[in-house]
């Protein structure tokens, strides 16, 4: 039960980079962004091209950082995918949402999202093909970390939650110490009054959606480094994101980080408590419970 | 042609918030140096349209709006900031999830002088200082006025735009807000004021004008306003007059 709860924390650090981006999109652009966990998937594969780009450049990157499987090759191409990722989440913007917001409504851009979900899956099934890759074929054992209650848990696993903790804890500086942080929460709380007060609002939407991309980057980066690369992370990703976004409430970074961990705790629970195959029912099981019980989620205001 | 000492001129504005269907009708006014023009008229009139034309929120269609003589028409709210405009819009005029610190500092951001800026507004406002680092939404209703104007004077602008500052407040606090926007003008400081509490706005006025369905009816200084027998009658519930 414990190694389930600990495992869930780990899920939860990937699922809540993937919410973050999902909640502060939803918040400004009022719609729900179906196609933001495909940017998951955009992240991994960068992330694979730059890893064996940097390798093939630079031998000695191939060597693996201390005793983890992931390679200063693979920890350079992290840093690069985050950066593609959010500049391949401003031109999505530009060239799909951007034109639909400024002549339709939001459910005009949820069905939009759909599409683009479906396009980014399968130029990456068409470039990459179908079959799943793996950053490093090294095979990297868990570790003991307690024998009563035993427990253990990859290296790899303590990098990416470690990781995951330190971005979330920049970005809460961030918002909560820069006068830029304040101008996002300002525009994601009254657009025009932000607007009034200075504050460009093209900017700052290109800014969310690099922020936002840039975490789906990493989030599918560590998601692949435990599992494997393949077209389908997004797909797989989907629901444990919205899930978290809409139990953590529409808007808050901070409602995001708790129901990721809350997402992934439960599905890690999930897999020792009820029968085989019922674990991917979890992220509906949270939204009812959310909706049902607070439907503005856990930080969330009422509308 | 703009006369001498005004600040903002708008000339036969047309506007509104669905292309081809206008609010405002034609509209001008003009607003003199350290003074304050105020905009009066029924619901339904434009005087919140007008505002918000003016502060880059609502398109313009025709007509022109200039600063010192420079076109502004067209220019993003964000800009017109950066230009020495600032606007106070009637509600929702603060960031309520903002500590007041951080309302202030966001608007000071570009600022070089910012840190002595933001004492001298606590200066301004010590009730603010003391809740400097309280959530916005945790102010009453008065000092939610008080932290919109200090965010507005924030820019050290020459035009602030000020939609019902004193709706909502209590009589007293209405007072106390528009006796202290009288004061801004020794600042040197424009004020272009919307206003439904007209006897108060009239006599803190200098210039007023009344709009009825998205036009210019009548103008004048506030003071022949105010003891105008028609205005008293229509705006100010006086006794009925009898017009040829």
């Amino acid at each position: 039960m414990i190694q389930a709860l600990l495992d869930g924390i780990l899920v939860g650090s990937v699922v809540s980079l993937g919410a973050i981006g999902l909640t502060m999109v939803m918040h400004l652009l009022r719609f729900a962004n179906f196609s933001h966990a495909e940017l998951l998937t955009i992240g991994a594969y960068v992330a694979l091209v730059f890893d064996r780009l940097f390798e093939s450049i630079v031998p000695a990157t191939k060597a693996a950082v201390g005793p983890l499987s992931l390679t200063f090759a693979l920890f350079l191409a992290i840093l690069v995918s985050m950066v593609l990722t959010g500049l391949s989440a401003v031109v999505i913007d530009r060239l799909v949402f951007k034109r639909i917001r400024e002549t339709a409504g939001p459910l005009s851009m949820v069905f939009a999202s759909f599409g683009v979900a479906l396009i980014v899956r399968s130029v990456i099934s068409l470039i990459f093909g179908l079959k799943p890759r793996l950053y490093s074929d090294d095979i990297v054992m868990a570790v003991t970390i307690s024998t009563d209650p035993h427990l253990l848990v990859k290296p790899d696993q303590v990098f990416v939650f470690g990781a995951a903790v330190l971005i979330m804890l920049v970005l809460h500086l961030v918002l909560s110490r820069t006068t830029f942080g304040y101008a996002l929460r300002a525009v994601a709380e009254n657009p025009t009054l932000a607007q009034v007060a200075g504050v460009r609002l093209s900017t700052v939407i290109a800014v969310t959606w690099i922020v936002g991309g840039a975490l789906a980057g990493a989030a599918g980066v560590f998601h692949a480094l435990d599992n494997q690369v393949s077209p389908v992370i997004g797909q797989n990703f989907v629901l444990a994101v919205f899930a978290a976004t809409i139990a953590g409430g529409i808007g808050s970074v901070y409602g995001a980080v708790i129901g990721g961990f809350l997402v992934g705790i439960a599905f890690g629970l999930a897999l020792v408590i009820l029968p085989p195959g019922y674990s991917p029912a979890m992220p509906f099981l949270i939204i009812l419970a959310v909706l049902f019980i607070r439907p503005q989620g856990i930080f969330g205001e009422l509308r | 042609m703009t006369a001498p000492g005004t600040v903002l001129s708008v000339d036969g504005l047309v506007a509104g918030y669905v292309k081809d269907l206008p609010i405002l009708d034609r509209v001008s006014l003009q607003l003199t140096e350290r003074s304050i023009a105020v905009i009066i008229g029924p619901n339904g009139a434009g005087k919140s349209t007008l505002i918000k034309a003016v502060a880059g929120l609502v398109a313009v269609s025709d007509g022109a709006i200039s600063l010192r003589g420079r076109d502004i028409a067209g220019i993003r709210p964000d800009q017109l900031s950066a230009l020495g405009i600032s606007y106070v819009p009637q509600t929702e005029n603060i960031f309520r999830t903002l500590t007041v610190r951080q309302n202030l500092l966001l608007v000071l951001r570009r600022s070089k002088s910012g840190a002595r800026r933001l004492d001298e507004l606590f200066g301004l406002f010590p009730p603010l200082a003391e809740k400097q680092r309280a959530r916005a939404e945790s102010l009453s209703g008065g000092q939610r006025q008080m932290l919109a104007i200090a965010m507005a004077l924030a820019i050290e602008p020459s035009v602030i735009l000020m939609d019902e500052p004193s709706a909502g407040l209590s009589p007293k606090a209405a007072r106390e807000v528009l006796t202290f926007t009288r004061g801004l003008t020794e600042q040197g400081v424009s004020i272009l004021l919307v206003e439904q509490n007209v006897k108060q706005a009239l006599s803190i006025a200098d210039h007023c004008y009344i709009l009825a369905e998205g036009r210019n009816q009548i103008d004048g200084p506030a003071e022949k306003l105010l003891s105008d027998p028609v205005v008293g009658e229509i705006y100010l519930g006086g006794k009925r007059v009898d017009t040829p």
